[in-house]
């Protein structure tokens, strides 16, 4: 019984933690643009309406009156005359909140910390009757009294990546953060121009969109450019670039994903296995396909021949916690042939396989890994197209 | 060893705020006695000495005392860069100098006191080799200073508290940064769970109540009462020391998602009116739909412009003359410094009342300006050529149109003929300017002038 499964886990940044406890840039929280301060009476009105709830609901209901009173500063602050419309006698639910210009909002807040996925409800997707048009994520500092507006998803965007959703349980979707691609401003142009039954039904995909459609472009990891959803379609593929790996493993204590790798790498250096300082990289975990395994991918160029060429460097390890089972195989192969085949024998006692590709700028690379019981996973092409500018 | 003198010399402030330098005099043969082979070595210098005199401090050996002061000079270097480079980093934008950092976390005068404690006594008290160095651990003891962390929210940047932290992050997102990220064991992971599950129940509600009694601001460390609480069976003091070390590990964890995700995390820098907008890039579907849209539309676009931004202008002067205190004098003027006399945003501050750049830039709030001015303009520029935008145009389109208009509105407008009568009179640099910048230059003159309804 071979089934095929075309991934399309999105892969996720490897920034490694370098001083763990040092405090960093990203830790401070300086005002956006649209962060917003709420007034004493906004936040009054949020302390007093969290408590008609029962006591086990009463941060999250706080949390979520906040996000909806800073919403609302932030549309109703321009002169276009926007207008949120809400029970302000009703705790705010968690689901679809009120009203602008016919658009049903799905107000989401995220508190200090997120781990890269948002939760929605159901039935903000699935009631036929009540769904929201427009998911909104609002960071809320209750400390400070703030909210900043983050980003949005559209529905007819959702409703087209509505195959890759994954249930958090049975009243919630898990969303990953990166299908919330619509910034602020672009909220404020369909909420102003657009008439909500635009969004209603799944986005269609438009041929005319980037032709680099439905591949990993790793070219973009190199210029810190991120594949958005806008460029991509219908795909969940999404990349962080990473930042150098370090030369000297030495701090390392193997925790992180960047960490594990690292540890991988430093027993390759024996083997002859060179990575540039310059190399960037991202992985993917496929446990929640229900595999446990996690592909590394690093690349870089290569300008020393006759033409520009680029590597694709991929190790494949096991999921945290997991060993390897002999008989896994990754294969690397181009358009004619295959390039790279390593199997994991059951007389080894290594932990990862990994593959070296090298090819000119306009040659793609298929991977694929074959796990012992005769199933294959495989990935869209793997391509070089940096951007030029 | 590079700059050995942070341990025998002191930073502290005169009286009249100023840092100064203070060598302490018997420290420095004594370090150079004790410690000469420390002295010499070229790499691990420092830990080495830091491990030999906090050793000295806490076994109460010899000269004990020196090696603390020696710590508390050291620690006073730290504690001032740390100053410096919150100010290299943010002073500008939000309006502070090192200065005005220093008084409230340079406060060792080098002497011992019964009762006060100075940040950096405090800094040795709390410090854990195994957790962090110890310029790790000033840098953070310093730049989470109660005093100091009040002082940045009020310049308009904010640090989450650990308890800030533990309240927001559910059960759920615990056990999948716990297990995912930080790689800990499953019984690792259910007892941070049990506890942040305790916590919340105590902390949670504690604020709520706090709150309802009209405190805010940042969040107080829990009481013993609030620890006993949670976790009946331990010391507080235990109990604290394993919450701030979740924090810690959640603290972690954000720094990473927020740098794997600057689209969304990142500082918006809209200081400078002149940008295309990044999001949307002009790809129209065809050729001939570019052209199209840019002929019909251009020539209703010079009678709309200039009546769409005034319009644009009366609702937000509207809205800012109900502020209290109002400012819709601050934003007309600071408009017309940036756009019309090109006076650089740090420079505005200070003639229109305000005290910081990040003051004027949210004040002005170019981006929305520019963002509602086009907002209003696409749904009259199809009514002028007689399309029905709202009933045929797709989200995607619209995003199209938006792009072309701002494409449109951004390009350079030939100013040589208007300027060329005003340069004979009183030269000065002609600014280049956006069609938009021109049109909106010419209603802010009708405002100021009181020509404008």
């Amino acid at each position: 019984m071979n089934t095929r499964i075309v991934t399309s886990i999105p892969f996720v940044s490897l920034r490694p933690m370098h001083h763990a406890t040092n405090l960093s840039d990203y830790e401070f929280d300086p005002l956006q643009s649209t962060t917003v301060v709420l007034s004493a009476p906004a936040m009054e009105w949020a302390v007093q309406i969290c408590q008609q709830v029962t006591s086990g609901q009463q941060w999250a209901t706080f949390l979520q009156a906040i996000a909806l009173r800073g919403v609302q500063d932030w549309l109703e602050s321009g002169a276009t005359g926007l207008r949120f419309t809400y029970d302000l006698t009703q705790p705010p639910i968690f689901g679809v909140q009120g009203e602008v210009n016919g658009f049903r909002l799905c107000i989401v807040p995220q508190g200090i910390v997120s781990d890269g996925q948002v939760t929605i409800p159901r039935s903000t997707l699935d009631d036929a009757q009540g769904f929201a048009h427009l998911y909104l994520l609002a960071a809320v500092q209750e400390e400070a009294d703030q909210v900043t507006i983050l980003c949005g998803l559209r529905r007819d965007r959702l409703l087209a990546q509505r195959d890759t959703l994954v249930p958090a349980n049975e009243d919630t979707y898990a969303v990953p953060l990166a299908y919330f691609d619509t910034s602020p401003e672009e909220m404020l142009l369909y909420l102003n121009c657009l008439n909500p039954t635009q969004l209603e039904t799944a986005a269609q995909t438009t041929p005319s969109r980037s032709p680099s459609q439905g591949v990993i472009n790793v070219g973009r990891w190199l210029s810190d450019r991120l594949d958005t959803l806008a460029d991509t379609v219908a795909s969940t593929l999404t990349w962080a670039l990473l930042p150098p790996l370090s030369v000297s493993h030495a701090m390392m204590s193997g925790h992180t994903p960047a960490e594990a790798l690292e540890t991988v790498l430093r027993e390759l250096e024996p083997a002859g296995v060179v990575i540039p300082p310059m190399a960037r990289g991202a992985y993917t975990d496929l446990q929640t396909a229900g595999v446990p395994l996690r592909l590394y991918a690093l690349t870089w160029t290569h300008l020393e021949g006759p033409q520009p060429e680029w590597c694709l460097f991929l190790v494949l390890g096991p999921a945290p916690g997991e060993q390897l089972l002999p008989g896994t195989r990754l294969m690397v192969r181009d358009a004619a042939t295959v390039l790279a085949d390593s199997i994991l024998s059951p007389n080894q006692s290594a932990n990862h396989l990994y593959a070296q590709v090298f090819g000119t700028w306009d040659e793609a690379f298929a991977v694929s890994v074959e796990l012992p019981n005769g199933s294959t996973v495989s990935w869209p092409p793997f391509v070089f197209q940096p951007e030029e500018g | 060893m590079d700059n050995i003198f942070r341990y025998w010399q002191l930073v502290r402030l005169t009286s009249a705020g100023q840092p100064q330098t203070l060598e302490m005099a018997t420290v420095k043969p004594w370090i150079e006695a004790t410690y000469a082979d420390v002295l010499f070595d070229l790499e691990g210098a420092d830990s080495k000495l830091q491990k030999a005199l906090l050793a000295a401090w806490q076994e109460q050996t010899e000269g004990y005392e020196l090696a603390q002061m020696s710590l508390r000079c050291w620690i006073s270097h730290q504690i001032r860069n740390s100053c410096v480079s919150l100010a290299r980093r943010y002073g500008d934008r939000h309006g502070f100098e090192p200065a005005d950092l220093f008084p409230l976390v340079l406060d060792d005068d080098g002497h011992t006191h019964s009762t006060y404690r100075p940040l950096s006594l405090k800094i040795l008290d709390s410090f854990d080799p195994t957790k962090a160095s110890l310029s790790t651990w000033c840098g953070r003891l310093t730049k989470s200073h109660p005093a100091l962390t009040r002082l940045l929210l009020e310049k308009g940047i904010y640090l989450a508290s650990d308890w800030a932290i533990l309240n927001d992050t559910n059960l759920d997102q615990v056990q999948r940064i716990l297990q995912d990220y930080h790689l800990c064991s499953d019984f690792e992971v259910d007892q941070a769970v049990g506890l942040l599950e305790r916590y919340q129940a105590i902390y949670q509600r504690d604020r709520i109540l706090q709150r309802q009694a009209g405190q805010s601001g940042r969040c107080p460390e829990p009481t013993p009462e609030q620890l006993k609480q949670m976790m009946p069976s331990l010391s507080p003091k235990t109990v604290k020391a394993q919450l701030k070390q979740l924090a810690s590990q959640l603290r972690q964890y954000r720094i990473h998602v927020r740098s794997g995700n600057p689209q969304i995390y990142q500082t918006q820098d809209d200081g400078e009116l002149e940008r295309i907008v990044g999001a949307a890039n002009a790809t129209l579907d065809s050729e001939d739909d570019a052209a199209t849209f840019l002929h019909r539309y251009r020539e209703a676009l010079e009678q709309l412009l200039g009546q769409t931004i005034a319009q644009t202008i009366a609702a937000n002067l509207a809205h800012l003359d109900s502020r209290n205190p109002p400012q819709d004098q601050a934003y007309i003027q600071g408009l017309h410094l940036r756009l019309c006399e090109g006076v650089a945003m740090a420079k505005i501050a200070s003639r229109i009342g305000l005290s910081s750049q990040v003051q004027v830039t949210r004040l002005l709030n170019l981006k929305r300006l520019r963002s509602d001015v086009r907002h209003q303009l696409i749904p009259s520029l199809a009514a002028a050529v007689r399309q029905d935008v709202a009933e045929m145009v797709s989200a995607d389109r619209l995003r199209d149109l938006d792009a072309t208009l701002e494409t449109l509105l951004t390009e350079q407008v030939d100013t040589l003929m208007a300027d060329a009568a005003a340069e004979a009179q009183a030269p000065k640099p002609r600014l280049v300017k956006s069609l938009f910048a021109h049109r909106l230059c010419t209603e802010i003159h009708a405002f100021m002038t009181g020509q404008a309804p």
